[in-house]
């Protein structure tokens, strides 16, 4: 699987330049290196609308249990763009929600104005869940909107599995240069 | 969401139970007064009743990007976004324009509607741009129903246009903004190959970015005159084991045509309308993608809502069918609308389950072997058999773990709807080209425009409207251009494929043909300062440019003294340089190196609060512009655009807006 995660950021290299994207692909290389945390945590169920500009933006307290990337202490606040303040609504398609009570794993990254948000709207969000053999299994659904690849040719996405061993040796292989394991 | 406002909502929401509305989705943000059937969608669009002639100004953040490809600058932006919001302003069949509104400065607040496009360093990694609609205000009664205004769209876009991938001449920047900007109007995503697609299935092209479901989208949302009335509907009912199915794609394609498409209500029911008469349609229902686990967003549509703020997923995990029951279109029944009036009988739909997901989210190329460059929506010459490349999920079989090898997946067969040509040869390709398939197409009916095609497995079907587009000749080229012997500051640009309706650009803003050849075309610049770089590109009205075979394309820059350059370093005095609120006022502007002319300048002030009445050019360096202000600005800009000559001077200093926002915090 790990493999395939790598092809796939390689992949279609023959695959033109060409038009109409909101969301750039970023293999999973790309997420570790860009993030600027990676955390597991499980969401916590007090959720807060903060208007920051003309934008609101709907605030997550996760509970950390483990940082694979930065120090995020034992909770991380991660803004999701789009939401609802004092009867302002504001729709951003293809936001993500994150489920109360849910384990993820999250590829986070800070602004520079301190805005700690999932890097690529969705693409840095991991379920977390057991499989029938009692396996950790993270996965991410394949994203709905097209997709780009570094050289800026359309790819698709794939449902993303693996298990968290995986995911974990895979982030440790990227910033330490090993197995990770 | 808070449990506060979610019963805030909720009960804005029942409050309005009563109310009546007759749009349908193509797809809309959409809400519904109950909880039960029937379901009525209650759409955001922009309140036309609070638009001065219909028109949502749109205003750029004077503070600009901050990393721009070399040779890019803030004024060929605003050029390219001039030409996206000119591509919906041509859909004469929506009442809506968009009229470019001059720079605002952050932070400003407007009691109008309004768009405003913001250069952020809050947008993460890995997402090019997004759209954000606020609604505030609650449901408003209009004559075609009930509806929520729009209050203020904002489009956000890096500070650093650089992970683009092109500067903003670009097919790619110019295709996000025309698809941003439908989201700023109130249109979701599409899955008919067209602009507002969300998958990577868009065909649409910087020549040709509408297709017939934008088009469909935004003239219902905002009707134009009889429009409603040139058009036919259906409707019916998508249902698995007598269970309606929600967000359902319902599609009506004929097969040298666009698609049109909608999404169905949580019970099933659909209304597709905006359907050109005097054609032949086949109707196909297929499920939207997976939804993205961990988010309840599948497809990137903002899901509908109702009175109790619950979120309605889509139901998907059935296989697609045409009407009635089919999976061979062939044994489908061809309908024909009549304007104005629905199909006299339902169209519905009890769908089978899926036994596996089978393909989607495909997107093709098509193949040029005299340059080696794949191009966007397929383009394929009459006559000619031609190579199309297709990329999406389910097309390949990784047979070699190894190797990385694939085969086409089993069962897989691609066809297309209709006879207009042949397709075959099959194969996919091995690393490091993996995860796309190949087939060749010789097109043999002497027709051109879209042509869909079919991916089926057993048991399943994946329909991709306009999967490749049969053309009469390939892309125009531009390959040198220069000063014209005939002087007058015209261009001779010579190249390829040139037409009598060939448009040419200098970044975002056309030139004046003076003269057309097959191979050579004349045209005079638009205005620009000395000094300015401009790139060059031909769009032919089939859909191909100049940039699809070189999206590096040639610069033109405008030499001091020659005509159309005006002198570098324009600016403004203007007076007075106070704009109080209140009746309207006049105020003089003189022009230092401008290049002002009569219906080619437009005045803004970064605020839909100051409304421009009219613009009176009295030579190139003079004009006045009548205003009225509704409220006192404060440290606002006045933007002064000719071409690709854009001015931008501080003036007022007053006023303070009432910002709906802030209001309701």
């Amino acid at each position: 699987m790990m493999r395939r995660l790598i092809i796939l950021a390689a992949a279609m290299g023959c695959l033109i330049s060409l038009p109409g994207s909101t969301l750039q692909r970023l293999s999973l290389n790309d997420m570790v290196t860009k993030s600027t945390m990676i955390v597991r945590g499980t969401v916590q169920p007090a959720t807060s609308a903060v208007m920051r500009g003309s934008l609101i933006y709907t605030h997550y307290q996760l509970s950390v249990t483990t940082a694979f990337k930065g120090a995020p202490g034992a909770s991380v606040d991660v803004a999701v763009p789009g939401g609802m303040l004092n009867g302002t609504r504001q729709m951003v398609a293809g936001a993500p929600t994150l489920a109360v009570g849910q384990d993820y794993v999250l590829f986070l990254w800070t602004s520079k104005s301190g805005l700690t948000q999932v890097i690529g709207l969705s693409q840095g969000l991991f379920n977390v869940s057991k499989n029938a053999q009692g396996q950790l299994i993270v996965s991410r659904g394949a994203a709905a909107s097209p997709m780009l690849n570094s050289s800026g040719q359309f790819v698709p996405d794939t449902n993303l599995q693996m298990t968290l061993a995986q995911l974990v040796s895979a982030i440790q292989a990227v910033l330490f240069g090993g197995s990770g394991q | 969401m808070t449990k506060r406002c979610t019963i805030r909502l909720a009960a804005m929401l029942a409050g309005s139970f009563l109310l009546v509305n007759t749009s349908s989705a193509y797809y809309y943000f959409t809400y519904f007064a109950s909880t039960t059937p029937p379901f009525t969608p209650i759409v955001a669009r922009f309140d036309l009743n609070t638009l001065v002639n219909n028109t949502v100004p749109f205003f750029v953040s004077g503070s600009g990007p901050t990393k721009m490809y070399p040779g890019d600058s803030l004024p060929a932006i605003v050029s390219e976004m001039n030409a996206a919001a000119n591509v919906w302003n041509g859909v004469s069949t929506s009442s809506l324009r968009l009229a470019y509104g001059g720079f605002y400065n952050p932070g400003t607040t407007e009691s109008a509607p309004g768009i405003q496009i913001e250069f952020s360093d809050d947008i993460p990694p890995g997402l090019l741009a997004f759209t954000t609609l606020t609604e505030v205000g609650g449901l408003t009664n209009g004559p075609s129903g009930t509806f929520l205004p729009i209050y203020l769209s904002l489009l956000h876009l890096p500070t650093d246009l650089t992970i683009f991938n092109g500067p903003s001449y670009s097919e790619e920047f110019f295709i996000t903004l025309v698809h941003e900007l439908g989201h700023t109007m109130g249109l979701q995503h599409t899955l008919t190959s067209s602009v507002m697609s969300t998958l990577p299935t868009s065909a649409s092209s910087k020549a040709n970015p509408l297709g017939a479901d934008d088009i469909a989208g935004i003239s219902l949302l905002y009707p134009a005159g009889n429009y409603l009335s040139t058009v036919g509907s259906i409707s019916g009912t998508v249902s698995l084991n007598g269970t309606g199915l929600n967000l359902a794609s319902v599609v009506a394609i004929s097969p040298s045509n666009p698609a049109i498409a909608t999404l169905t209500n949580p019970d099933g029911t659909y209304q597709l309308n905006g359907i050109p008469p005097g054609q032949e349609y086949y109707v196909y229902v297929h499920p939207l993608p997976p939804p993205q686990e961990g988010e309840s967003t599948p497809d990137n549509v903002w899901l509908p809502l109702d009175s109790s703020g619950t979120y309605h997923t889509p139901d998907t995990g059935f296989a697609t069918e045409f009407y009635p029951g089919t999976l061979d279109y062939t044994q489908a029944q061809v309908i024909e609308v009549t304007a104005g009036a629905a199909y006299p009988s339902p169209i519905n739909f009890n769908v089978n389950a899926a036994g596996s997901s089978g393909v989607a989210s495909v997107r093709t190329y098509g193949y040029n072997t005299g340059t080696g460059s794949y191009i966007i929506g397929a383009p394929i010459v009459y006559g000619e058999k031609s190579t199309i490349a297709a990329v999406g999920s389910g097309l390949v079989e990784t047979v070699n773990s190894t190797t990385g090898a694939t085969v086409p997946t089993p069962g897989l067969n691609v066809g297309m709807l209709g006879t207009a040509a042949q397709v075959g040869n099959l194969r996919a390709y091995p690393p490091p080209n993996q995860d796309y398939i190949a087939v060749d197409v010789l097109p043999t009916l002497p027709r051109t425009g879209p042509e869909h095609l079919l991916f089926s497995t057993p048991g399943n079907l994946y329909v991709l409207p306009s999967g490749f587009s049969v053309v009469d000749a390939p892309p125009p080229l531009i390959s040198a251009l220069g000063p014209a012997a005939s002087g007058n500051g015209n261009i001779a640009i010579s190249g390829e494929q040139f037409t009598p309706s060939t448009q040419v650009l200098f970044d975002g803003v056309p030139a004046t043909i003076q003269a057309q050849f097959s191979t050579i075309l004349i045209v005079t610049p638009p205005p620009a300062p000395a000094g300015y770089t401009a790139a060059v590109a031909a769009f032919n009205t089939d859909g191909q440019s100049s940039l699809l075979l070189n999206p590096t394309a040639p610069t033109y820059t405008y030499t001091p003294g020659a005509a159309p350059s005006v002198a570098a370093n324009p600016s403004l005095i203007v007076t007075p340089n106070v704009i109080p609120a209140g009746s309207a006022l006049t105020l003089d502007v003189k022009g230092i190196n401008t290049d002002f002319a009569a219906g080619v300048t437009t005045v803004g002030f970064g605020t839909s609060d100051v409304v421009v009445n009219q613009v009176n050019v009295i030579s190139a360096t003079h004009l006045t512009v009548n205003v009225t202000p509704n409220v006192t600005i404060s440290s606002a800009n006045i933007t002064v655009t000719t071409g690709l000559e854009v001015v931008s001077e501080a003036v007022g200093s007053q006023i303070t807006a009432a910002d709906p926002l802030q209001q309701t915090q």
